[in-house]
């Protein structure tokens, strides 16, 4: 039961307690202020009762989205009872008629060449906001007909729809949705072509006055300091099945799958780069990799600084290989150089330098690397929005600070403990 | 040291690498057969599922050139559409460094066109830059990677600093503030006094009371120098340079000198 005092800290409460019809107020009752962010909170409200309700309803409004508008009516309506504000939904005709084009359907925020695997993600993504709070019944329609639609092979879809999956403003039709409504600007246009089914539709959106936006080329909506598409839509929707024929299920079953997948794929697609790895791209940028502090060392004939923390340098060679596949490296060793000097006027600390591992991508797009005999897994660090910068700071000579680049993308690597532990059972 | 020196083959199939996830489709791989005939790291292939092969693989190398220099400044308050580059007409005006302490400063310029408040600039002093200050810290296993031709190169990171404003023009403000009021409360017109001073020599021994801990480290910072610092910015010729440094000196394989049995010790241990 939502409390009837209001919060007594309220400086209105003293002087309007007295409006409130036959409840005396007890003092001993003190609420903690409620949070400034309910906004329809703190403007001083008549009754102190009228704020109880104030608190309960502001809550219960922005729990459901029901943005609409301060409670102050009903504060101001006074009395004690909490009388929630009913909406009635519209038919479905209704929402059918005023529900975004099937074009709609999102995929992930990626460009063009990378849609594919922008598919499966983005293929929930899109649904979050559509018809507002309401389950937006007719707003699936449009993902049932995706079997044409971006999340299908290539060859698919319509070239004359050539929008692709793409947002929509739609002014609000109701309550329900001011709460869900995101602003959007167009842009272009993507290879995927939508199903011919939907270009009606479209053109029907559009002359409703509607905004479209691909999100297969727009990460950030909004201009570069807009909205970022990952935030909103993590989670895929899989309500949509309900609403959709059986012939259309069908294959949106099918689609489901390979979003799925694609989806978990695109994990570790995603680790160096949304298109995978693409030497052209991988070479601009400067990744940073987080490895485990303790990692696998080296041998140097130096006793050297350790760059990586693990076992201690000893400056001899090491003379027992312990496990079975570091045996065709101890015939390396009779071959194998000093690791050469840096010899640049930077680095005065000898140091190591030489091939370490191998870095494996693998069909699935799973990535590993194979670090001094350890295999280890790789995966895509999390993203930031802020500025990340690499400097080189020299003090030698002369001190110069120079700033190489930004980071492009994080990339964590752990070992992979299974493999570690089998691998070590087995050698036993 | 080129390629050619390295004892096995690179297979770089980049065409076949997937853009399209569709797992119906079916790519060829031929990679790990051609990496697997390569007897010297045969045993070293990690184990292929037969479903899942690998597709590409890239040797890594470990650089030092740049270990002891390489730091990651942070700008948490700042997006990171918005570098601080000359190129967009923003870049880095200066630095100044602490090297014992590891503090950093670095100056910034304010656009003062746009939402800039000129009467607080005109009251702080604080002409068209702004100082972002921070702390370098340093962390184990941390590296920058690049990819060269086929190969990925590691460096590790020497720190990592994050710079976020500095008020410093508050700080002096206040303080200017304070001298002034110190100056009016006392009575210019009245001569200082002399007096006779007694001296004492106390013998220092460990009895003395010492900072300690964070303040020592604070009193420290705080009697070091900053030593000023010259900026290049990125898509310098210095930067160019520097970003080749990154690269491994040497193409020559390292020994592994830990065992697997050894490493998951080192790990237990460190946890």
């Amino acid at each position: 039961m939502a409390p009837k005092r209001g919060p007594q800290s309220e400086p209105s409460s003293a002087s309007s307690s007295s409006s409130v019809p036959g409840t005396p107020i007890q003092p001993s009752l003190t609420f903690p202020a409620p949070p400034a962010r309910l906004g329809s909170l703190s403007r001083p409200r008549a009754p102190a009762s009228g704020l109880a309700q104030t608190v309960s309803v502001g809550l219960s409004r922005a729990g459901t989205g029901l943005a609409s508008g301060p409670g102050s009516s009903l504060g101001a309506a006074g009395g004690l009872k909490f009388k929630p504000k009913l909406v009635a939904r519209r038919p479905k005709e209704e929402r059918d008629a005023s529900a975004p084009a099937p074009s709609s359907a999102p995929a992930v925020s990626s460009s063009t060449p990378q849609s594919t695997r922008g598919r499966g993600r983005g293929r929930g993504r899109g649904s979050g906001p559509r018809g507002g709070g309401g389950p937006g019944r007719g707003g699936r329609i449009e993902i049932a007909s995706t079997a044409a639609g971006p999340f299908a092979d290539p060859s698919f879809g319509d070239p004359r729809g050539l929008r692709g999956p793409s947002f929509e403003k739609r002014p609000p039709q109701s309550e329900k949705d001011v709460a869900g409504q995101l602003k959007f600007t167009m842009s272009g246009m993507s290879i995927n072509g939508k199903g011919t089914g939907e270009s009606d539709s479209d053109d029907e959106a559009i002359r409703e006055g509607v905004e479209r936006i691909d999100i297969a080329k727009v990460a950030k909506v909004g201009g570069a300091n807009g909205i970022d598409m990952g935030h909103y839509f993590p989670i895929r929707d899989s309500a949509a099945r309900d609403h959709v024929e059986d012939g259309v299920a069908l294959a949106e079953d099918i689609i489901d799958e390979r979003a799925v997948s694609a989806r978990e794929a695109e994990e570790f697609v995603g680790v160096f780069g949304d298109d995978g790895v693409d030497d052209h791209d991988l070479e601009r940028k400067l990744f940073f990799f987080q490895f485990a502090p303790v990692l696998p060392s080296f041998e140097s004939s130096r006793a050297s600084v350790k760059l990586e923390q693990g076992v201690k340098q000893e400056p001899g060679v090491k003379s027992e290989p312990v496990a079975e596949e570091e045996s065709p490296l101890t015939s390396l060793k009779r071959r194998a150089k000093v690791p050469s000097d840096s010899g640049s006027a930077l680095s005065s600390v000898p140091g190591q330098d030489g091939l370490v591992g191998q870095l494996y991508i693998r069909k699935s797009g799973r990535v590993s690397i194979e670090w001094g005999g350890v295999e280890m897994e790789v995966a895509k660090g999390a993203d930031t929005e802020f500025l990340q910068d690499v400097v080189v700071l020299d003090h030698a000579d002369e001190h110069k600070a120079t700033l190489l680049g930004q980071i492009a993308r994080k990339v964590v690597v752990t070992p992979n403990i299974d493999i570690l532990f089998k691998e070590s059972d087995e050698s036993e | 040291m080129d390629a050619s020196s390295v004892p096995f083959e690179i297979k770089e199939e980049d065409e076949e690498v997937t853009k399209d996830i569709s797992l119906a489709a079916d790519i060829s791989v031929s990679t790990s057969d051609a990496v697997a005939k390569d007897s010297l790291r045969e045993n070293l292939m990690p184990a292929e599922d037969d479903d899942d092969p690998i597709v590409t693989s890239f040797p890594i190398y470990l650089s030092s050139r740049l270990a002891s220099n390489l730091h990651i400044f942070q700008y948490p308050v700042r997006p990171n559409t918005r570098p601080y580059t000359g190129s967009r007409g923003e870049p880095v005006l200066d630095l100044r460094t602490k090297p014992q302490s590891g503090l950093i400063q670095v100056d910034v310029p304010i656009n003062t066109t746009q939402f800039y408040d000129h009467e607080k600039g005109e009251k702080w002093g604080a002409v068209d830059r702004q100082t972002l200050g921070g702390v370098t810290t340093t962390s184990d296993g941390y590296m920058i990677g690049i990819f060269k031709n086929g190969e990925l190169h590691l460096t590790p990171v020497k720190g990592t600093c994050q710079l976020r404003p500095s008020f410093t023009y508050v700080d002096k403000d206040a303080q200017t503030e304070k001298e002034i009021a110190r100056s009016v409360k006392q009575d210019p017109t009245k001569p200082t006094e002399i007096r006779a001073v007694q001296m004492t020599v106390k013998s220092s021994d460990d009895s003395a009371p010492r900072y300690s801990g964070a303040l020592a480290a604070r009193k420290r910072a705080e009697d070091e120098e900053y030593v000023e610092m010259r900026w290049y910015d990125k898509d310098t010729e210095d930067a160019w340079y520097l970003a080749d440094q990154l690269l491994s000196a040497s193409r020559e394989p390292l020994i592994p000198a830990t065992t697997k049995d050894e490493y998951i010790d080192l790990i237990r241990d460190k946890i």
